[in-house]
């Protein structure tokens, strides 16, 4: 954005304004799931399974009934008496609630107490016996995908394997035919592991029925309350639970991440409970539940075919994906996408030929995988791009910066038609990636790259000029359970010129409170200040899909774009009443309509206010409100351009990153400062899983660091200093030219340190490693390349 | 999660007298650290009960262990158990090969291998931790043996009354904290 279209007291797009939510956040004020009390509320507590795969012999509940204030123990038998005891997966895969004979996974829900406080609770859950029959498990998805390996989901019906779904798409001819005619092929395996979306608030409920109103009320940790509501009225209504009568509140949220997108089988037993018992009832579960049992992301094995011409120019992408999805498949992707975005995969590069398959298979793992700061499976397809490209530029001995210059989609290109299908509305990479190469001074580190090789010192630059698609999305295509992927607004002025706006998305932390209030402050003028936000409640917002996959800006934004117009065209006619001239007549201008030519003779958004209740014309109706569910006619192509330099100690094989330049271009910018922030948190999140956060298990199903001691998280320590900049390249389809932001950081960060790293080693002779890169992992690389004794 | 312990013992005592007391389930069970014998079945097959605290997990072990080879000619021994906890915390199973030998000029010499796989709540402590309190429970029960050779019943009654509770956690983790960063 070149300029700013309004005042700081208006402060529409493009200011920096202080977030509105952050008084109370700041303050401790803030009100999530666990801080909500309510009279006579029971608490829940969780029998999780020991074992990766067993079959329960008995449950005896007798020793936890007998602590006094325990009020019932939930098994899958009860669940079973209402037909409760499954639900369905956003993926239309099946899920237990609660078990009746066979545990699939460790930490899975076995049964439930309910308590009069947390701590008897927990104490009973310690009292309920469990004998179990132990089987052997499989952990593998190579060992899963076997003929003779045991099927695991023995509850489906003729099922006779483990495989789940197999997806592909592209011209599969076409791509055989250009890899056969090319000069060169690389292959490489990359695997992205299992990780954990590490919130800070773990997930939780309220569920709250009221016997003599049949109303449910759930004050809920989610991403998505709508469809949440629709879910539950689905699973539940034969059981009299209908939508008019079930309200789903998402209070505060302490970062969702895609974690919080999927219905977890706590949600539903403390549903249950409270309509069995009558009692509102509260479940949060503990930091070890909530690593150990809670969707996973990632965990995908891919093999990365890249073929080119000697000079260089890429011909052909293959992808070929083997896709752990654990127990069930409760990935949280449009119905149509199973393996999500991830044919995003040919990135920034203008590839012709490209094919890619996939295979999901069960394992007994906990389900998932969910979206980590991801729009659905783009953080592995770009891992997977990014780091063959490097592999080719190693192979063709060319400075990868280069070779990416000459294979971008050129500027002049857009909008681009992907060979896997997808139309990216615009992107200048070039301009990013220069801007990039300028600010860290890419020459001179070559240089200095070189000198230090000879003297044995190991330092490495790493790309990632990565593409992301985000803003699920156009109805056509685009839907969670057959509910389309829109977005609402619905938007309310006050007489005296102030605001109230709703929406069917929810903050988790992104400020919606403040760029929302910047949108419509852009778009009427009325100060930011003076326009209330709100969220998450179903019973006043208007219906949305939620927030993940970097969609609120580009619907939801959208949306309150198309309401304020919609406002507007009223204002108009009212404003053409008070002028006494036709509305033909009138120009529009920040905060007021003026009569053309006579710019003193005007009337302010604040005046037309004021009128719409007090002296609205003959024939109008009153009030001054409008609603918009928008429905998106393409997603939007947010892209960046990141060198990160390492620096590796040849003696212990420390890992340094020296300095990380990010360039991001997001379209127009809403407010400078949140999406800097987001940036800065996105590259965290990027830097774990590049060189810490792995979910480790054992061949029995056992995890091995299901707790923040042992599973690796960067604190303020280990996080270089980020330097962040922009280029803007407006979307042209998007009212306010804008793009999502918050994942692209995430997606293109752990391939420009996994790059870097490799590069750093590359003159050994190492062409991949897998992330995450730890410093004993470049250790046994160097041990084995005979760098170190 | 699965892992391996290769042990040796020097015994002052013949095989023959060591390969006795070793056999015995009523004799061998006060030895070991937080373990009860609650049922002889057969004299190759008994069931028992062991504690263990690791950290914040309390498990208790009901179980059962057999002698799946028995051969005095060469004092070769198979103990096989298998238990799981009542809480529901998880399970372990165990495979322990003893060899004993005599060393000339008097004594025994035990040799033994031992494979213990661990499932559920103590298999989160890692293999590391694993094996530095295996080694511990190890060199407690050694020295539980060995006095109850040399001492004979007395020091039976004495470990008999005190063996009664959990083989204690946090110490037990503790030395094994040390353990690791030991060399």
């Amino acid at each position: 954005m070149s300029e700013l279209k309004t005042t700081p007291e208006v402060c529409g797009m493009g200011h920096s304004m202080k977030r509105k939510e952050d008084a109370r956040f700041l303050r401790g004020q803030g009100k999530y799931t666990d801080d909500v009390v309510l009279p006579g509320m029971l608490h829940m507590d969780i029998v999780r399974s020991p074992y990766a795969y067993a079959k329960i012999k008995s449950i005896n509940t007798d020793a936890a009934m007998a602590i006094p204030g325990v009020h019932a123990v939930i098994t899958g038998d009860v669940l079973k008496q209402y037909n409760l005891h499954w639900m369905p997966t956003l993926m239309s895969d099946t899920q237990m609630v609660l078990p009746t004979d066979t545990v699939m996974y460790q930490s899975q829900e076995v049964a439930a107490v309910i308590a009069d406080d947390r701590y008897i609770a927990a104490d009973a859950v310690e009292a309920v016996e469990v004998e179990y029959e132990p089987m052997q498990a499989v952990v593998d998805p190579f060992k899963s995908m076997q003929s003779d390996a045991p099927v695991l989901r023995t509850d489906k019906e003729g099922k006779t394997d483990n495989h789940i779904w197999h997806w592909e798409t592209g011209d599969k001819d076409s791509t055989e035919k250009a890899f056969q005619n090319a000069d060169v092929v690389v292959k490489e395996n990359v695997y992205l592991p299992r990780i954990h979306v590490a919130s800070i608030e773990t997930c939780g409920c309220v569920a709250s029925f009221e016997p003599a109103e049949g109303k449910l009320t759930v004050y809920m940790t989610t991403q998505a309350p709508h469809a949440i509501r629709t879910v539950v009225a689905l699973v539940a209504g034969h059981v009299g639970l209908s939508e008019e009568k079930i309200r789903i509140i998402s209070p505060d949220i302490g970062g969702g991440f895609g974690g919080k997108v999927p219905v977890y089988p706590g949600y539903v037993i403390a549903i249950a409970a409270s309509v069995v018992i009558g009692k509102p009832v509260k479940w949060v579960e503990d930091r070890s539940e909530n690593l150990q049992a809670d969707s996973f992301a990632r965990d995908y094995h891919m093999s990365v075919e890249l073929a080119s011409s000697s000079s260089g120019k890429m011909e052909a992408l293959r992808i070929k994906t083997v896709a752990d999805h654990g127990y069930t498949d409760a990935a949280a992707n449009p119905s149509k996408y199973p393996a999500g975005m991830f044919s995003i995969c040919t990135g920034s590069y203008d590839i012709k030929n490209a094919f890619t398959e996939m295979d999901a298979y069960y394992t007994n793992k906990p389900p998932g995988g969910v979206a980590y700061r991801c729009s659905f499976r783009v953080t592995e397809a770009i891992h997977a791009i990014e780091r063959i490209v490097d592999v080719l530029a190693q192979k063709l001995d060319r400075d990868p910066a280069d070779l990416r210059m000459q294979n971008f989609i050129q500027p002049e290109a857009f909008p681009y038609q992907s060979a896997l299908g997808w139309e990216y509305d615009s992107g200048d990479y070039p301009r990013a990636l220069k801007l990039a190469m300028d600010t860290i001074g890419y020459d001179d580190l070559r240089k200095e790259q070189a000198e230090k090789r000879a003297k044995g010192e190991l330092m490495g630059i790493g790309l990632s000029t990565f593409t992301e698609v985000v803003g699920a999305g156009p109805s056509k295509d685009f839907d969670i359970l057959g509910i389309k992927m829109f977005d609402s607004c619905e938007l309310r002025i006050h007489p005296t010129g102030k605001a109230i706006a709703r929406f069917g998305t929810k903050s988790q932390g992104q400020g919606h409170e403040t760029t929302y209030a910047q949108i419509l402050a852009e778009e009427l003028g009325i100060p930011a200040a003076h326009i209330q936000i709100e969220e998450g409640d179903t019973d006043t917002a208007p219906y949305g899909l939620g927030t993940y996959a970097s969609r609120s800006t580009p619907t939801a934004g959208a949306a309150a774009a198309k309401a304020a117009h919609k406002v507007r065209d009223k204002a108009r006619k009212i404003a053409a009443h008070l002028l006494e001239v036709s509305e033909e007549d009138l120009e529009w201008e920040v905060g007021k309509f003026y009569v053309k030519g006579s710019p003193e003779q005007s009337k302010t958004i604040q005046d037309i206010a004021f009128a719409a209740y007090t002296n609205h014309p003959q024939g109008l109706e009153a009030g001054l409100e409008a609603t918009h569910y928008y429905d998106p006619p393409n997603l939007t192509f947010p892209f960046g351009s990141y060198i990160c330099v390492v620096d590796i100690d040849p003696k212990t094989a420390e890992i340094k990153v020296r300095r990380f330049v990010a360039i991001d271009d997001c379209g127009n910018i809403i407010n400078p400062m949140i999406v800097e922030g987001q940036i800065h948190g996105g590259l965290t999140q990027g830097l774990a899983p590049a060189m810490y956060e792995e979910l480790i298990y054992d061949e029995d199903g056992n995890i091995l660091n299901g707790n923040f001691m042992d599973y690796l998280l960067p604190t303020a320590v280990e996080t270089p200093n980020w330097e962040t900049d922009r280029t803007v390249t407006p979307s042209p389809h998007h009212p306010l030219g804008a793009k999502g932001v918050a994942e692209s950081p995430t997606v293109g960060a752990p391939p420009a340190i996994a790059n870097a790293v490799v590069d750093a080693l590359s003159h050994l002779g190492v062409e991949n490693m897998d992330i995450p890169i730890t410093p004993y992992k470049v250790w046994q690389v160097l041990k084995e390349k005979g760098a170190v004794a | 999660m699965e892992v391996k312990a290769d042990k040796e013992l020097q015994l002052k005592q013949d095989p023959q007298m060591v390969w006795k007391v070793m056999t015995d389930p009523a004799l061998m069970v006060v030895s070991v650290p937080g373990a009860e014998l609650t049922e002889t079945l057969d004299e190759r097959n008994f069931k028992g009960k062991i504690g263990i605290k690791i950290g914040p997990v309390t498990a208790k072990f009901n179980g059962e262990a057999s002698f799946t080879k028995m051969e005095e000619s060469n004092y070769e021994l198979t103990l096989e158990g298998k238990g799981s906890d009542a809480g529901g915390k998880g399970g372990a199973n165990m495979t322990m090969n003893i060899l004993l030998s005599e060393i000339e000029g008097g004594g025994t010499l035990m040799k033994s291998s031992m494979a213990l796989s661990i499932t559920g709540k103590l298999a989160q402590f890692g293999s590391r931790m694993i094996v530095a309190v295996n080694n511990k429970m190890f060199d407690q029960w050694a020295k539980n043996f060995t006095s109850l050779l040399d001492q004979g019943s007395e020091a039976a009654e004495k470990m008999a009354d005190g063996d009664a509770q959990a083989l204690d956690g946090g110490s037990l983790a503790w030395t094994a904290v040390k353990g690791l960063f030991k060399g």
